[in-house]
């Protein structure tokens, strides 16, 4: 490739000068989040930026790993993003399969019929009586049934699928297999980065997921994650106002502790999902 | 007489027939379609009688059928607030900035980091830029008034070294909309990027390799194979966008915002949900959702017929 | 093997959702409505389960199935109890609950609030009238103070409403011995050491960068200031009455203008933080633990102990002062209005016994109930020794008590509050001087001239608090502070369009219901 001109070389280090920059901003906020949350309370509060500490304490931590609460709230969340990002991807995915297909009679009408779902709905109530009729109240299925298919993974993968080249499924066709059997072999193999993309979409979604957990789970043992942390995080004025028992000794260090202890599990997910978007370019790159 | 009819009837027999076949050539593709259809029916469909509340007065002893129909009253005590006019123009504005320039950012730099060819370069800037999606406004809002306080803030430490005065970028009218927009770019643009990342892990290496032969430059691999090879992400993605304006971030507003700035600040949201105006009002909230949807749903209307007009599959 | 899985995967979840939309669909009924029927269970042996649903203390710990004081109160009561835990806060899933017809037994909401409103109005509450003699402490409340709570006669439930208050002006009191300066008394003196304290450098690094008064954001009406206006002479928290004797918003009493004066002129030398706006509590404090702020209005009780410690952590020299706020010119001072509203338990139509929701209810609030939410059960949570309480730390950790002998989950946060008890376990540090906020703060809090909220300001808010007529009130208060708006034109204006936004409708309705009360 062209790597070798003037031109080129200066384009490569802009960009990697550019691309390192905004590396190191957008590592801040995590990062001084992560400094405040192992600083003892009279440093970290000292300055406003936290780049490095000088003394390391771990008491944030230790408060809310002491909490059984958080244990209990870890399994129900783990729970709900395994299990509800398996069963979204595969209706999503045999969904946006058969919706990519522009020949399907009626496919742009169900489609209409789907987006409009994004923008209209019956609202709260009669969602609610659904779950209570469908008999999830307090249960993990709360979380996981009402947000199964996600209109906008359900776009994304099938913009695409439908690029995956139609002479491909053909050829398949006439090798005598049938619709799922093609999904299988030909399309999702060649579908990984999406599949990649989509599925960290919905684990995201459903490890963040609040509202629906307020809904309809009013058993703390069945409490997410989010909905615990969210008592840590929020700065409570009743609380304040009425001298509720809080550990605000710690303050600011245990709503640090929160967000890592909360947001660390499913930020560790990225890195298995990005070898499918990294793959396809490092193929990109051997043949070059 | 009764020919012309038979045979018109027996045309739109065999049509009809034509169709069912048409169906049953594709049960196996309509059989995979059905658990997502039955979820949409159960959560979406069913319940969508509720819509009706917007236009009636809610009773709980009667429920949403049996509650009395009122017209369009809760639309006119929306439309008639003395400030609806004035905090949907916010929302609209911050939105459109938000679109301007939140929109072509996660892009550049999915492409720039498309021409990368260190992978373990790529790699950890591809993990680290995504990190802020992960930390909540709550949070981030308390970084950033550390950072852009007028008095201690590093950022206007900066400023003053460099000879300028404080800049009241969260309390000052005329810079809030940009700090708005700004760190809404910061924390989101990363997260953004990853779905065009997973459109240029699709693009057929041999595209670029014809390029090379041809003698295309950078650039013109860029214009020329790249872009056109994402191109139904991006329009996706901006009809999408498109089909959202009306909302305009209400969590990030919220955290960030304050009486001193409301003028500009304040989105449809955020106003109704701090005066409670639909606190336990289901009918008025309804009403609210629906003026919105409405909004939406035109946009998206339009932009998808926009976007057939110039030959893109769109959405539908 | 794997594929063959997948399938049969695949075709049992087509089965289940097709079963469940069968199910879904033919159960086509809407918002069902509430029956009372009056279960079987109860009457004989059995105890009757009674569900509560609430917002708890956000802190609270979960409360496991086998709970000895759920046990304890099952036992006395002869009731099976269950918890519903919606976070603190969370009554929108209260709303949606009774929106749906899925009533608990007991339920605990926002007052004054629309959606409460709409129950009492649509019959879905119990009124408690018929089981007062029952409830001697409930009975007492609602009879007493909070008899105003009553519609047309009836007591739809128990209204908490906070009677004391927290709220105090709280300073650095090593800076004020610094300066050399008393702790200030009057609006001058208040003045005057915020002015020392802005510009003479009371924490003697050299640089100008410290602040008077600090504050905070707020929905509604900014309230951090409110204690000027009191010190004027406001006479209410919440109404006026103008010379006709008729109600009039606060905004129309010459306190208010000198407030909006002296405020002005605080702001314009810079002796209020000039970013305040941008702080919620805990920034605020984090302010004044900083040394960037010498006054700050804040919640004491409880908190003096973790304030001063705070400072310390930063300034080892720090302490921490409380006083009353400054007086104006005839001596009047006053910090906040009297709270008229908070939470609201109420038994729902559907409670399988009325009478058993009612005894709980009592219970809570009872000295024999308050004794078990928050020192357990004698010799297993804890011993007494004379008047001494020993907390077994180990038994309370078991049911979830909070730690360094705070109470059970149910103990706070939907009857009553520490505060309003003025509790403090024996193992809290500076338990005198937060009794002793509690006194003084409970001793400037400005009576309400009417007790009932409307249901106009519900909807549309007043002067102080939520709601867009208050909002209004903010923005030309903010202007006018500012120097955005000259003051005399800026009060005119704010009196002509608060009155043309709704305004007249809420001073109708204020009016009826202060006639009312005189009566």
């Amino acid at each position: 490739m062209d790597n070798s001109g003037l031109g080129a070389k200066l384009f490569q280090a802009c960009n990697y000068t550019f691309l390192g920059l905004i590396t190191l901003l957008t590592l801040f906020p995590f990062w001084d989040s992560l400094i405040v949350s192992i600083t003892p309370i009279s440093e970290s509060m000292q300055s406003s930026v936290h780049l490095f500490p000088k003394t390391v304490t771990f008491e944030a931590y230790e408060y809310i790993v002491g909490m059984k609460q958080l244990w209990s709230s870890y399994g129900v969340s783990i729970f709900v993003t395994v299990a509800g990002t398996i069963l979204s991807m595969i209706v999503t995915t045999l969904a946006a399969y058969v919706l990519s297909k522009s020949y399907l009679p009626g496919g742009r009408a169900i489609m209409f019929l789907i987006v409009f779902t994004m923008m209209f709905s019956g609202g709260i109530i009669p969602t609610y009586l659904v779950v209570k009729q469908l008999g999830m109240m307090n249960t993990v299925w709360a979380l996981i049934m009402p947000l199964m298919v996600q209109t906008y993974n359900l776009i994304i993968m099938r913009s695409f699928m439908a690029s995956v080249p139609e002479s491909l499924e053909e050829a398949a066709r006439i090798d005598g297999c049938g619709d799922f059997r093609i999904l299988v072999r030909v399309v999702l193999p060649l579908s990984l980065p999406a599949i990649a993309t989509v599925s960290l979409f919905y684990a995201v979604a459903k490890w963040n997921e609040f509202f629906t957990a307020v809904m309809y789970i009013t058993d703390k043992d069945v409490w997410p994650l989010q909905l615990f942390m969210r008592a840590m995080l929020i700065d409570n004025e009743a609380v304040y106002q009425s001298g509720g028992d809080s550990p605000f000794l710690l303050g600011q260090s245990i709503k640090m502790a929160s967000i890592m202890v909360s947001t660390i599990p499913v930020m560790l997910i990225y890195p298995f999902f990005q070898r499918y978007f990294v793959q396809g370019a490092t193929l990109g790159a051997v043949k070059e | 007489m009764e020919a012309p009819t038979s045979r018109i009837s027996a045309q739109v027999k065999s049509s009809r027939m034509e169709g069912i076949r048409r169906v049953l050539r594709y049960r196996n593709l309509y059989l995979m379609l059905l658990p997502a259809i039955a979820y949409y029916i159960i959560f979406h469909y069913y319940p969508m009688y509720g819509a009706t509340i917007a236009f009636k007065q809610f009773s709980i002893i009667k429920g949403i059928n049996g509650s009395p129909w009122v017209g369009l009253k809760h639309f006119e005590t929306l439309l008639q607030l003395d400030k609806f006019w004035e905090v949907f123009w916010n929302t609209i504005v911050i939105s459109l900035y938000r679109l301007l320039f939140g929109f072509p950012l996660p892009l550049i730099v999915a492409l720039l980091l498309n021409e990368v060819r260190k992978m373990a370069f790529k790699r950890t800037v591809q993990t680290i830029i995504y990190l802020p999606h992960f930390i909540s406004w709550v949070i981030m809002g308390g970084l950033l008034i550390n950072l852009l306080s007028t008095d201690s803030g590093i950022v206007n430490q900066v400023i003053r070294s460099l000879g300028g005065s404080s800049i009241g970028f969260l309390s000052d009218e005329s810079y809030f909309r940009s700090t708005l927009v700004g760190s809404m770019i910061w924390k989101e643009f990363g997260w953004n990027t990853i779905i065009y990342m997973a459109a240029l892990a699709g693009v057929n290496p041999s595209l670029y390799e014809a390029a090379w032969m041809d003698g295309a430059n950078r650039m013109q691999r860029i214009w020329h194979v790249t872009l056109p090879s994402i191109r139904t992400t991006i329009i996706i993605l901006l009809i999408l966008r498109i089909g959202g304006l009306m909302e305009a971030g209400f969590e990030q507003i919220f955290v960030l915002y304050h009486s001193g700035v409301y003028r500009v600040a304040d989105i449809i949201d955020t106003y109704v949900y701090r005066t409670g105006l639909a606190d336990g009002k289901f009918s008025l909230a309804a009403a609210l959702g629906l003026f919105k949807s409405i909004i939406n749903f035109v946009l998206l209307i339009i932009a998808n017929q926009l976007a057939r007009m110039k030959g893109d599959q769109g959405i539908f | 093997m794997k594929k063959n899985n997948k399938n049969r995967f695949v075709s049992i979840l087509c089965l289940i959702l097709i079963v469940a939309m069968i199910v879904g669909c033919s159960n086509n009924s809407g918002g069902k409505s509430p029956q009372s029927s009056s279960g079987t269970d109860g009457e004989g042996g059995k105890p009757v389960k009674i569900v509560y649903l609430t917002p708890g203390d956000s802190a609270a710990k979960p409360i496991q199935p086998d709970d000895r004081i759920i046990a304890e109160i099952n036992k006395r009561l002869g009731i099976e109890l269950e918890i519903k835990f919606v976070p603190e806060g969370g009554f929108e899933k209260v709303n949606v609950a009774m929106a749906t017809g899925d009533f608990p037994d007991l339920v605990t909401a926002q007052y004054p609030s629309s959606s409460l409103s709409q129950w009492m109005e649509e019959g879905l509450l119990v009124p408690l009238n018929d089981y007062l003699p029952q409830m001697p402490t409930v009975k007492e409340k609602l009879e007493g103070q909070f008899s105003w709570t009553a519609v047309d006669g009836n007591y739809y439930g128990y209204p908490f409403i906070e009677e004391k208050s927290n709220v105090s002006m709280t300073y650095r009191a090593d800076w004020l011995k610094t300066l050399n300066i008393a702790p200030p008394t009057t609006l001058d003196e208040f003045y005057e050491a915020l002015k020392a304290i802005t510009n003479g450098d009371p924490d003697q690094n050299g640089q100008k960068d410290t602040y008077g008064l600090t504050g905070t954001k707020e929905n509604g009406f900014n309230t951090s200031f409110n204690f000027v206006f009191y010190a004027y002479g406001l006479p209410y928290g919440d109404w006026i009455l103008d010379n006709d004797g008729k109600v009039a918003p606060v905004f129309e009493h010459p306190a208010f203008k000198s407030g909006v004066e002296y405020i002005q002129k605080l702001w314009k030398e810079k002796l209020i933080d000039p970013e305040f706006l941008l702080n919620d509590t805990q920034q605020r404090e984090q302010k004044f633990f900083q040394s960037k702020a010498g006054f700050m209005v804040a919640n004491l009780f409880r908190h003096v102990n973790r304030l001063e410690k705070s400072l310390k952590e930063l300034t080892p020299a720090g302490e921490l002062g409380f006083i009353n706020p400054p007086a104006g010119p005839e001596g009047k001072h006053g910090m906040v209005g009297k709270p008229k509203g908070g939470l609201f338990t109420a038994i729902t139509t559907k409670a399988k016994d009325p009478e058993k929701a009612a005894q709980f209810l009592e219970f809570m609030l009872s000295p024999e109930g308050r004794e078990l939410l928050e020192l357990g059960i004698e010799g297993v949570h804890y011993t007494k020794d004379g008047d001494k309480v020993n907390y077994n730390e180990e038994e309370r950790a078991k049911d979830n008590f909070a730690s360094n002998g705070w109470s059970h989950p149910l103990a706070w946060g939907n009857v009553v509050w520490p505060l309003t008890r003025n509790y403090l376990p024996n193992t809290e540090a500076q338990a005198d001087r937060a009794k002793e906020s509690v006194e003084i703060a409970t001793s400037n809090l400005v009576p309400n001239l009417v007790n009932v909220t409307t249901p106009e300001e519900i909807e549309m808010g007043g002067v102080f608090g939520k709601g867009i007529l208050s909002e209004l009130a903010n923005q030309y208060y903010f202007d006018m502070i500012s120097g955005k708006v000259d003051i005399d034109k800026g009060l005119a204006e704010l009196s002509k369009k608060w009155r043309e936004q709704g305004g007249d409708k809420v001073l109708a309705a204020v009016n009826a219901a202060y006639e009312a009360q005189q009566k």
